[in-house]
């Protein structure tokens, strides 16, 4: 069991939903609310979408949080370029979406922008050679939900919390 | 951007390698090159041309298959020349562009023509030729210059069957007669006069035609060949009587003929040509000049072989149908049989034996053996003559069983050479040897008895039993006819009621609503007649004129073998699907049978190993495999081209990718220099086309620098970036355009004419490839498949390769949809990387079609 790596717990990223950087909003919702990533028999919805470019490099990533940012129209939104964190600390009143008697037009609207304006960079990999304690590692220091699993440079699979724990919960249950 | 640079650099490159004049060099090959070009895609277009016209006579054919239009010999001769110029134009086109590797269709094209002028009653011109050929020399591919009897006889003979020594007077030599005495345009003024529903007209101008061949001289140089092809078939056997026998071309196609010319048997030399001649006078009896015009069949045709053969003196002859025809999925053989020479069984004057054998085991299943008193024997010397049948034999079998088992034998056989039932005429002589006389295809019909019948147990039965010859119904007032004198006053809608079914009736048979005799078996010549015009038939009906009186009227209920006094249009009905009075006519089953050879697509994906010059089954194969091979072609050579020098003028787009565009309309020699723009475009398909590009955003919105603070990794993505814009163009016309474009992994080729000619319109998208996963990739040519099905395209999908195609849309349906193509491909770039399951694909299918408004209420019409 120690012996497990990355590329043995990853879900490969044939099964794991992605898409252009110029794909709207709206089509990262699409993917969100119909993909099922199935490994081990169990499915789950996807938390976030992988992000590419024409040549097929990986260039990001979107969650959940950040497609729900996108839909705000900007004045309900401060300090837009400050990241994750912002999401949380809205400072703005929210009652002013009543004020500006924002539509679900706006929503709609808002959804085609391209999901390359909302996702964000990827910053850490790890390699599918790594072991699973090196998975954990990064996944707890970092504060990631997942990470892309390089083999010669190249992408080949995504591993997710879920899927760390699944592979401990397997050696200490 | 920087492909089209770095060929722009190799351009001058090569300009300034030599000297100002190396310059103008390089132009004026360029101006070669282009010419070279425009000439190749002429010859594409003309292909497509000949391609659309070889595809909507195709379509019309199937159409008229179909059974709801009426045509005629005509129709399908002129349809199949239609054919033969249109493939014989796509052929040498294919070469001409592609050269050697396709010479090969010449010969595919020629056996399927083959085929074709096989099925064809006499569509063969009468090629110069020898007057006489030995049947050692004979296949079936003779049929136009020895007809169809002999034709087969040679064939059988070829099989290793025994049939009687003997050769063939060729249609040469009867077309010869005609010229030496100047006949040709006479006979043809007297047809085009005649109105066969005149029986008097028409037994006047038959009257006429034979005398004018009867007093014809014989050529002395027909007759010497004639006299000297007997000598060698005699030999030193010394002087023999021989029998002559017509042999017609076409009566071996489907429409039978079934005897409707004149034979002879025991032929002394003396009045072997008198014979021969009187033979070619049969050709115009009233009944036969009736077969052929009532079935639009071309006099000019049709044309008259004889065959001569030694005399087989038959103790025993008859007929073997390969099948039951009226249940041909029944493995059983029918074998009639009489005593002596044929004529009496296929003339109806005998009631046969009729032995029924099955096909696998041969095992004699039935035997029907009825009174045979009399016998055709030879006569002493010359002709034929009536003798009685010895008192112990008159009740007896004729065959033994040894016989009928080597009978079967051998209906296997040949039925199983030409892979059709057949009808076979043999003889069986003193010695015991069996000789086979004529084979032709055997009609068959399918009798489906299962329908509801009314109660007729009210009704006065007038008489019960015979044999059903072909079944249904009819009604009418009876009419007796007991030789052809009677056939005149022979009303429209009679029931005709005769003793026998004698050949001359089949004169009143389209005037005749059903007919019943009291002699007869299935074997007659007129039962293949009745059964070509579904005509009602029982023959067999013992007493049946005594039964049925001149003039009353009765239904004939020739399915039930009764007839009933009074007319019931309800039985009338009940057996009415039994038969189809247009579809299952010869005509209709000639078109079908074209048609098997015509039409069906077998090479579909040009990706396929298969998909070879050899593989082409149809005339379809052929015109779509050069149709194929044709585009590739023209764009092989354009991208030779490509590499080496600026081909066309460039677009300048809105789309950030580079677009050649080379307009073949431009006068040599004034060729465009400046770049054209999204609303310059020359073409209308390539307008509509762009505006569909244009019409999805291209996207611009590469990240800002701040969101991609990742290191990117140079080599985590596919190989070959530069790859991705690669040479995308477009050559077009005015209404045409066929546009190349490399966009991400995947390639797109749209061919698209687009004109006021909805026969002429056309559109063909190729998509293939990607760089997402095999699945995903797949998933995204099943997404394209559903769109364009949609749009009314026709498709052929093989893994990540579609090709489809629409044609004859009207322009502003074509026009949308062209536009909607240009959607397709901008809205699909890249998808297949995001078709992660068939959920989202269902997703993105829907949303597309919502988008390019494929609501399938909205689609148009094809």
């Amino acid at each position: 069991m120690e012996n497990l790596t990355a590329g043995d717990i990853m879900v490969p990223l044939d099964l794991y939903p992605h898409i252009p950087y110029w794909f709207t909003v709206r089509q990262a919702i699409a993917e969100m609310e119909t993909a099922e990533v199935e490994t081990d028999g169990r499915r789950s919805i996807p938390r976030v979408v992988l992000v590419f470019d024409e040549t097929y490099r990986l260039m990001g990533f979107v969650r959940r949080r950040d497609i729900l940012r996108g839909l705000l129209p900007s004045y309900l939104l401060e300090d837009a370029d400050e990241g994750i964190r912002s999401t949380y600390d809205i400072h703005v009143d929210p009652n002013l979406s009543d004020v500006f008697a924002a539509e679900e037009g706006d929503i709609a609207e808002q959804a085609n922008r391209p999901v390359s304006e909302v996702m964000n960079p990827i910053v850490h990999t790890i390699q599918v050679t790594d072991t699973l304690l090196h998975a954990v590692r990064e996944i707890v220091v970092n504060n990631v939900y997942m990470l892309p699993v390089l083999r010669d440079g190249k992408i080949v699979g995504v591993v997710r919390s879920i899927d760390v724990l699944h592979a401990v919960a397997k050696m200490v249950l | 951007m920087g492909w089209l640079r770095k060929r722009r650099q190799g351009a001058r490159g090569e300009g300034g390698a030599g000297n100002g004049a190396g310059g103008e060099t390089a132009g004026s090959e360029a101006a070669v090159d282009l010419e070279n070009l425009r000439r190749r895609f002429d010859g594409f277009r003309a292909l497509v041309e000949s391609n659309n016209r070889v595809l909507s006579v195709i379509g019309d054919m199937e159409e008229k298959a179909q059974g709801d239009f009426l045509f005629d010999i005509v129709y399908v001769r002129r349809s199949i020349e239609t054919l033969r110029d249109g493939i014989g134009d796509i052929i040498e086109r294919i070469i001409d562009l592609g050269g050697e590797p396709y010479e090969t269709l010449r010969a595919r094209a020629q056996a399927i023509w083959n085929q074709i002028d096989g099925l064809l009653p006499g569509g063969r011109d009468v090629l110069p030729g020898p007057f006489v050929l030995e049947f050692a020399r004979i296949g079936r591919v003779h049929s136009a210059s020895v007809g169809g009897k002999n034709a087969q006889l040679g064939e059988l003979r070829a099989l290793g069957l025994n049939i009687p020594d003997g050769f063939a007077i060729t249609t040469h030599a009867f077309q010869h007669v005609l010229a030496e005495n100047r006949l040709a345009d006479r006979i043809h003024e007297t047809l085009t006069e005649l109105d066969i529903r005149d029986q008097e007209d028409l037994e006047r101008a038959s009257a006429t035609l034979r005398e004018r061949i009867l007093t014809a001289p014989i050529p002395e140089d027909l007759a010497d060949a004639v006299r000297e092809a007997y000598g060698e078939l005699t030999g030193d056997a010394g002087p023999e009587p021989v029998a002559l026998r017509s042999s017609a071309v076409g009566e071996d196609t489907l429409f039978s003929f079934a005897g409707q010319y004149s034979s002879f048997l025991n032929v002394p030399p003396g009045e072997i040509l008198d014979r021969y001649r009187q033979i070619l006078a049969s050709k115009y009896s009233p009944r036969a000049i009736y077969y052929f015009l009532s079935h639009s069949l071309e006099e000019a045709n049709l044309s008259m072989s004889v065959g001569c053969t030694r005399m087989v003196d038959a103790a025993v002859s008859g007929v073997i149908y390969t099948r039951d025809p009226l249940d041909p999925e029944d493995a059983v053989i029918q074998v009639h049989a009489i005593y002596g020479l044929g004529p009496y069984l296929v003339g109806g004057v005998l009631t046969p034996d009729v032995y029924r054998i099955s096909r696998d085991s041969n095992e004699i299943l039935e035997r029907a053996v009825h009174e045979k008193g009399v016998q055709l024997k030879l006569d002493a010397g010359n002709g034929t003559r009536e003798m009685p049948v010895p008192e112990e034999l008159r009740g007896r079998p004729c065959l033994d069983d040894r016989q009928l088992v080597e009978l079967a034998r051998i209906a296997t056989r040949i039925e199983d050479h030409y892979e059709h039932p057949q009808d076979v005429e043999w003889a069986i002589d003193g010695t015991g040897a069996i000789y086979m006389l004529q084979t032709r295809p055997l009609r068959t019909i399918c009798a489906q008895p299962s329908f509801e019948l009314p109660d007729m147990s009210d009704h006065e039965l007038l008489a019960e039993g015979g044999t059903t010859i072909c079944p249904g119904a009819g009604c009418g007032e009876v009419a007796h006819v007991s030789g052809e004198a009677d056939l005149a006053p022979v009303r429209h809608g009679s029931v005709v009621v005769a003793a026998n079914p004698f050949p001359a009736l089949a004169q009143v048979l389209d005037r005749a609503a059903a007919v019943v005799t009291e002699v007869g078996s299935s074997a007659s010549h007129m039962a293949t007649l009745v059964r070509e015009r579904r005509l009602p038939t029982i023959v067999g009906l013992v007493q049946a004129r005594k039964r049925l009186p001149a003039g009353t009227e009765v239904t004939v209920d020739a399915s039930g073998t009764r007839v009933y006094a009074g007319c019931n249009t309800e039985l009338m009905q009940a057996r009415r699907p039994e038969y189809d009075l247009f579809q299952d006519t010869a005509i209709f089953d000639l078109l079908r049978r074209l048609l098997a050879l015509i039409s069906p697509l077998h090479l579909v994906n040009p990706r396929d190993p298969e998909f070879r010059p050899e593989r082409c089954r149809t005339l379809h194969d052929i015109t779509r495999f050069a149709h194929q091979r044709g585009i590739e072609e023209v764009f092989a050579y354009a991208r030779s081209l490509g590499r080496r020098q600026d081909l066309g003028v460039r677009l300048k787009t809105a789309l950030p990718f580079p677009v050649m565009i080379l307009n073949l309309d431009e006068e040599t020699g004034h060729a465009r220099t400046k770049p054209y723009d999204d609303q310059s475009i020359p073409s209308a398909p390539m307008r509509a086309f762009w505006d569909g590009l244009l019409a999805e955003k291209w996207p611009f919105a590469y990240p800002e620098p701040a969101r991609l603070r990742v290191d990117r990794r140079s080599d985590q993505g596919l190989p070959g970036e530069a790859q991705f814009t690669e040479s995308s163009f477009a050559v077009v016309r005015r209404e045409y355009m066929l546009a190349n474009l490399y966009l991400g992994y995947h390639f797109t080729s749209v061919e698209a004419v687009l004109s006021d000619d909805a026969a002429r319109n056309l559109i063909r998208v190729h998509y293939k490839g990607g760089g997402a996963a095999d699945k995903r990739r797949r998933r995204r040519i099943g997404l394209l498949e559903e769109l364009l099905d949609r749009m009314g395209f026709e498709h052929t999908v093989k893994s990540d390769y579609i090709d489809c195609r629409a044609t004859g849309m009207e322009r502003e349906p074509a026009e949308l949809n062209i536009n909607r193509v240009g959607r397709l491909v901008m809205l699909t770039k890249q998808l297949d990387m995001a078709l992660s399951n068939d959920r989202i694909t269902r997703w993105y299918i829907e949303d597309f079609a919502r988008k390019l408004e494929l609501d399938r209420s909205k689609v148009f019409p094809l």
